[in-house]
């Protein structure tokens, strides 16, 4: 199987570039009165896409590292290259992007009645500059897509929002610009570092060999740099991601490493959104229609956690785990305690939302992003590989369960044209199937065992403990506030009878919600009870990260017999 | 109502079976709790244990080697990776039985003591409400005190939800106020001042470098126009004279050089 999949050749490229040719597919076609045969066509495409994403399962995950690999020529002069290829992470990220973009498509058919044409169209070219992201190996090319991605959400929330829409788009746009750019700043300087002859000389080929992670991948990468030094303009500098990040071993902790994390982390907090970057999230989500909802919490939020894993901890590594560099503290201790800080109050502020009396429940469940979110830090700050794989697996498990709510929350507003929590109650007599299904939902938010997030959360909170137990306490009182909110949520929606008659002759679930709700309690389920099939793909790129971060720490399936453990590395 | 009742009560019957001690190798077929129905090491494949080297509670070959040789790999004390994988967590009754008698018959002690509790409660729970339906009133009265205070559960809920309820949703209040007023005030207010900054330059690109460009042409327009208007009089004569002018302005600055040099010449002899 394997081997098949790995000849597939393109197969990159193929899945990033397929949403666009369904859009322009739609553009050349279809007339703009035909809304029902765009919409079909277009839940048909992104189905297709998802087909074929699934060839990234058979991603070799005893080889690990770079696979699929592509290599193009693409700017010569800057020495930028079309270079994709991805780990296990970013394989498990692409196929929930392109199961996510199914199942918000077809969430989409009843809620868009207004230029249906464009709105479809966005959908798709939303998802190729996602997976693009996803897949680059390059810088430039990562930057690109990473800043492409913004336009079509920008129109998304803009156009088919809320009341609020205009003013919700532009913050989205400007906050995230903002940090982007000053992210462009450290890829400048990270590019003109590859040029300084002090540091590359210094790389030693088993760190490109350890973060490339197979031989094919470290040869592409020896490949791309002695190209771009025999460049015949003149020597160039490379974007490759995984040289950079190799440089990043030999690069000296001081202020400019420093400064370098902080430019990447700041465009990358904002996207995540780490308190205390994060009010754009709670007025995009309440302004977006429910698909850009989904797309939005499921996806765009871990370009942010998978940019700090992918380039700030292995680019970074000491200055990630510095805890010194302020005096008493370190840049790792201001990620720990915003992580922190961002879980409690993500939880109570969206616990705010069920104490008020007209709390709107999107901007709940937009708040309690905030707080996973943070867990997801946490994890990678913690920088062991517990830590690290509960914070990856938590991104895949936050997309499933956030997807899932703001679906929900969609079906209802659908129904009713309201999100107030006050106008429900007693639900659960007139739609039985989606109270279960919301309670299922609410259940693995809470991260109930033998659902998907409480394998991430403990595993999160596990690494969290084994570098500091304060920081897993304080991680476990905001879960605790999760809990407490979300089924006081339940509880007043749901239970009891139904005290105001606009919501006595509600419909249950039809036939479309329950093909878009079922694949997601069932992807809950199954990663709860046996995540093993999921973490099997993470293992390696985590273990390679949380070696390049800690070269002394004994990482699974990397402990050169007869070395000596430290007595730091055990703690 | 039943159904559920009974499908919990089946699940809780048969729950506890999933990590059933040795007592029920025969069920089991294993030494370890749970053997084949085992969730106790559920997790096991998936958390890594650095002091160990291994996942879950197992150990890497390596420390293995190492305690069959009595030497312990340093850095990672391999005493605690042996015999009691939750510490010495001080005096503990159901281990100082099993000293004495041996795990097998520790086992069913405990087993036959919960359910000689359990069974002693169903049988209150007969007598009180089946058999003799009139002699709860009568306890709850001879008891009131103590009645009223396990009816209320002795207040325990009043007290938390006073205590931590109550604050809690005070705390949310303070969060979501600081969040909405504070935070997204100082985002809104780089907001305006960037909008109060662009009103700014605006203005000054208005009224000050486009001022300037148009008092240019203004300049031009209405004073120079005038000045180069009154002079265009049709007589030939004034022709020629503005014509001599510019020879001798052209002359006076080709030669320039030489007439401020003379000049000085000029100075410094007479002066």
């Amino acid at each position: 199987m394997e081997e098949v999949v790995n000849k597939i050749s393109h197969l990159l490229s193929i899945i990033t570039w397929l949403p666009a040719l369904g859009a322009i597919i739609i553009l050349v076609f279809f007339k703009k009165d035909r809304a029902d045969q765009i919409k079909k066509f277009t839940t048909g495409w992104f189905g297709l896409t998802f087909a074929v994403s699934l060839f990234l399962c058979g991603y070799d995950k005893s080889m690990g590292g770079m696979q699929f690999l592509e290599d193009h020529q693409w700017i010569p002069v800057i020495g930028a290259r079309y270079q994709m290829g991805v780990d296990g992470v970013a394989v498990l990220l692409i196929v929930l992007t392109t199961l996510l973009g199914v199942l918000a498509s077809l969430s989409s058919w009843k809620y868009i009645q207004k230029r249906e044409k464009e709105y479809y169209v966005l959908l798709l070219l939303l998802q190729a500059a996602v997976v693009g992201v996803f897949s680059s190996m390059d810088l430039f090319l990562f930057y690109l897509f990473f800043e492409v991605s913004l336009v079509p959400m920008y129109f998304l929330i803009g156009i088919w929002g809320g009341e609020r829409r205009l003013y919700a788009a532009i913050k989205f746009f400007l906050y995230t610009l903002v940090g982007s750019v000053v992210m462009l700043l450290g890829i400048l300087k990270m590019y003109f570092l590859t040029m300084d002859a002090n540091l590359t000389s210094k790389v030693a080929k088993g760190t490109i060999d350890l973060l490339a992670g197979n031989s094919a991948a470290s040869d592409l990468v020896q490949r791309t740099v002695s190209l771009a030094a025999g460049n015949p303009a003149g020597a160039t500098g490379t974007f490759n991601i995984v040289y950079m990040q190799s440089l990043g071993s030999v690069l000296p902790m001081g202020t400019m490493q420093v400064l370098l994390f902080l430019a990447f982390a700041l465009g990358f907090a904002i996207k995540v959104p780490m308190f205390p970057f994060h009010t754009w999230l709670p007025d995009a989500h309440v302004e977006a229609p429910t698909a850009g909802s989904v797309i939005l919490a499921g996806i765009l939020l871990k370009l942010g956690t998978y940019g700090f894993f992918r380039f700030n901890l292995p680019m970074f590594p000491k200055a990630s785990f510095d805890e010194s560099y302020f005096g008493s503290f370190g840049v790792r201790n201001v990620m720990i305690w915003l992580s922190l800080i961002g879980i409690i109050y993500g939880a109570l502020a969206a616990m705010y939302f069920v104490v008020k009396k007209d709390g709107d429940v999107k901007k709940l469940v937009a708040y309690s992003s905030v707080s996973s979110m943070g867990i997801v830090m946490l994890g990678l700050f913690a920088l062991n590989p517990n830590g690290v794989n509960g914070a990856v697996l938590h991104m895949i498990n936050h997309g499933i369960y956030s997807a899932a709510l703001f679906l929900l929350v969609g079906i209802i507003y659908e129904r009713r044209h309201t999100r107030i929590v006050s106008e429900f109650g007693g639900l659960s007599n007139v739609m039985p199937a989606y109270a279960t299904i919301f309670l299922a939902m609410a259940m693995t938010a809470i991260g109930l065992p033998l659902l998907c997030v409480f394998i991430s959360e403990f595993l999160s909170m596990r690494g969290a403990f084994e570098a500091s137990p304060w920081w897993a306490g304080w991680a476990a009182l905001g879960i605790i506030l999760n809990a407490g909110y979300m089924l006081w949520l339940y509880q007043r929606m749901f239970f009891g009878n139904i005290d105001n008659p606009k919501n006595e002759g509600l419909e249950d679930l039809s036939g479309r919600e329950y093909a878009y709700m079922i694949p997601l309690v069932i992807l809950s389920l199954w990663i709860g009870v046996y995540p093993k099939s999921f973490m099997d793909f993470t293992a390696s790129p985590v273990n390679a990260v949380v070696r390049q971060v800690r070269p002394d720490y004994p990482v699974p399936g990397m402990i050169k017999p007869g070395t000596e453990v430290p007595e730091r590395a055990a703690r | 109502m039943w159904v559920p009742l009974a499908v919990l009560a089946i699940l809780a019957t048969f729950g506890g079976f999933v990590g059933v001690g040795p007592a029920f190798k025969f069920i089991t077929g294993s030494e370890h709790p749970g053997g084949k129905l085992n969730i106790v090491n559920w997790l096991d494949p998936l958390i890594w244990n650095p002091a160990t080297h291994g996942f879950g509670t197992e150990a890497s070959e390596e420390v293995v080697k190492h305690e069959a040789t009595e030497s312990p790999v340093p850095g990672h004390g391999a005493e605690s990776v042996a015999a009691n994988p939750y510490g010495n967590t001080g005096f503990n009754l159901a281990e100082s039985v099993e000293h004495r008698i041996g795990p097998f018959l520790t086992e069913w002690l405990f087993i036959i003591i919960s359910l000689v509790v359990a069974g002693f409660g169903m049988l209150m729970g007969v007598v009180f409400y089946l058999k003799k339906p009139y002699l709860p009133d009568i306890w709850a009265r001879r008891l009131a005190p103590l009645y009223t205070a396990s009816y209320h559960k002795y207040w325990v809920d009043e007290l938390y939800g006073y205590l931590f309820t109550r604050r809690t949703m005070d705390l949310s209040r303070g969060v979501y106020a600081f969040d909405s007023r504070i935070l997204d005030g100082l985002v809104n207010g780089a907001a305006a001042l960037t909008r109060l900054s662009s009103q700014i330059v605006g203005l000054f690109d208005k009224y000050v470098v486009d001022g300037i460009v148009n008092m240019i042409a203004n300049f031009v327009g209405e004073i120079m126009s005038r000045v180069f208007r009154a002079s265009q009089t049709g007589f030939a004569p004034n022709y020629a004279l503005v014509m001599v002018l510019g020879l001798v302005i052209a002359v006076a600055i080709f030669f320039s050089g030489d007439i401020l040099s003379a000049l000085k010449g000029f100075l410094a002899i007479h002066f």
